[in-house]
């Protein structure tokens, strides 16, 4: 009634594409922490396979949902603001599938003295992540509503930022070899980009809840 | 037949121009497809017209006694008025143009003029954007109240306003038919024309500009407009709609211009005064002031000049 199935399809869509983003997030944070045990083994190239699979399910979603988009779906003003929305929350599941990849690419090892750090680098980017996708949830659904999920997103970015920093300079004191130093920052400042996309997509969030507020 | 072509031309150029006021938000929203929009509107303006155009007309007859010459050069005044206004960029209502143009001609020709429904029309004029205005306050604070309530996702909000505004301006149509019909075809009711074929046939000269011309209005006025979001452009087409049907119910024909703008500036004081454009604004006013007498002037001086005669 009223064009709504139509729009009915495009919600389960958008709720579709934010739980493989979760799913492909999680299974990203499986990946690391497999990789800090055990290092590089076949398990961990598995979940690098799931990783990929997620984000390329997730690619093909964000595609139909876009031709579902121009099929009139919404308002136009909404079609470009979600449209942009999900490509931006696209770029989080991108980002996992380049890591995990790339330290098997690398065959990159983790230091024992910033294994810890790490863990808890990953965890706040994994929780960060979570947090946004339950404030998008919540802002597509029938509340229209926000938690206060951009203060605790922007808390958690700034965590980051120091434990990131922290960690940068106890890769240039120790005593690895001059490549490894390089390769191990990247990777801590890709890590660290996690929580700085979730903090631009949280800013984008509110700019779209208040735009859209009756 | 011939002497109706004056009135064929209003009607045709009434369509054009007013269409853009019903549905020139959803279609440049691209909520609604041209085809379908100009459809609509010439379906609804035959039925508006039909159904209660009948009040208008009755008193715009009978405001100054006509002769089939008089509601001749009287319909050929307002359009040139309309025309001219139009060339000079000035916002112009047509009714404004038809009632200044029958009292140029009426007084001119030293006809009676119904002053009382005169005062009536003017007391009407005065009150569309200011009706307007009031609507447009008060369906904005209900219209929000229930959607606060209702707190539908953005994926029922977004087709429900579509429906809304497709269903405002079918609404807006009929009363621009049922309103201003009186415009197009009252001055030619007689015996020969009665007041039901009259308002049938100044439908479907309103309905004849819409289908023809009236995309073309509609792609330029409805930019202009869908500066709103969806939100307030229905409050505005449910305020223009209302406001003009409670005239047309009245029997004075008002400006579906004036009640549009009426509408966006009482959505403009909800948001803050400084959103309105106050230059546009003098300019709006300008129009309104200026047409009745520049029509009522064009009027005139037809009369005068159709009048000359030679004398040795």
């Amino acid at each position: 009634m009223l064009g709504t199935k139509r729009n009915q399809e495009l919600q389960k869509q958008v709720f579709d594409f934010l739980e493989l983003i979760r799913h492909g997030i999680s299974t990203y944070d499986q990946a690391v922490n497999h990789l800090l045990e055990n290092g590089l083994d076949e398990r961990y190239d598995v979940l690098v396979q799931q990783v990929h699979q997620a984000e390329s399910n997730a690619d093909d979603v964000r595609h139909d949902i876009s031709l579902s988009l121009y099929k009139r779906s919404l308002l136009p003003e909404s079609r470009g603001d979600l449209l942009s929305l999900l490509e931006q929350i696209d770029r989080l599941a991108n980002r996992a599938d380049a890591l995990t990849y790339g330290i098997r690419t690398l065959g990159l090892a983790i230091p024992e003295f910033l294994r810890k750090d790490m863990r808890e680098i990953n965890r706040l980017s994994v929780e960060t992540v979570g947090i946004l996708l339950d404030g998008v949830v919540a802002l597509l659904g029938r509340a229209r509503e926000l938690p206060a999920f951009a203060r605790q997103v922007d808390n958690n970015e700034s965590l980051c930022d120091q434990l990131e920093r922290k960690m940068i300079g106890e890769i240039f004191q120790g005593d690895l070899d001059p490549v490894n130093r390089i390769l191990l920052k990247e990777l801590i400042e890709d890590i660290g980009d996690i929580t700085d996309i979730c903090e631009n997509i949280a800013h984008y969030v509110t700019i779209f809840h208040i735009k859209h507020k009756i | 037949m011939l002497s109706l072509f004056g009135a064929a031309f209003l009607g045709w150029s009434l369509g054009a121009n007013d269409s853009a006021n019903t549905f020139g938000t959803a279609v440049s929203s691209r909520m609604v497809s041209m085809k379908l929009a100009v459809v609509l509107i010439a379906v609804f303006v035959i039925v508006g017209a039909a159904m209660q155009g009948a009040h208008g007309i009755e008193t715009v007859s009978t405001l100054s006694t006509q002769t089939m010459h008089t509601a001749i050069l009287s319909s050929f005044a307002a359009a040139g008025t309309v025309t001219l206004m139009t060339i000079l960029k000035l916002p112009v209502s047509t009714s404004q143009a038809v009632v200044g143009a029958i009292l140029g001609v009426g007084l001119t020709a030293e006809n009676d003029v119904a002053w009382s429904k005169l005062i009536k029309v003017l007391v009407c004029w005065i009150g569309t954007p200011i009706g307007a205005i009031i609507c447009s306050v008060i369906l904005w604070h209900l219209l929000r109240a229930i959607i606060r309530f209702w707190r539908p996702s953005i994926f029922v909000y977004d087709p429900a306003m579509r429906w809304a505004l497709i269903v405002c301006g079918c609404y807006s149509a009929y009363a621009l038919g049922a309103n201003n019909v009186a415009n197009v075809t009252a001055v030619f009711v007689s015996d020969d024309l009665n007041v039901s074929q009259a308002a049938m046939m100044g439908g479907i000269f309103i309905a004849a500009g819409s289908l023809t011309f009236g995309h073309r209005v509609m792609r330029t006025v409805g930019r202009g407009i869908v500066k709103l979001d969806a939100f307030a452009a229905l409050v505005a087409v449910l305020s223009l709609a209302i406001t003009v049907h409670v005239y047309a119910m009245i029997g004075v024909p008002v400006s579906t211009s004036q009640a549009i703008v009426g509408a966006v500036i009482g959505i403009g004081m909800i948001n803050g005064l400084q959103t309105i454009n106050t230059k546009a604004l003098r300019r709006v006013c300008l129009g309104w002031v200026a047409t009745p007498f520049v029509a009522a002037f064009v009027g005139s001086a037809l009369f005068f000049l159709t009048h000359l005669s030679y004398q040795p």
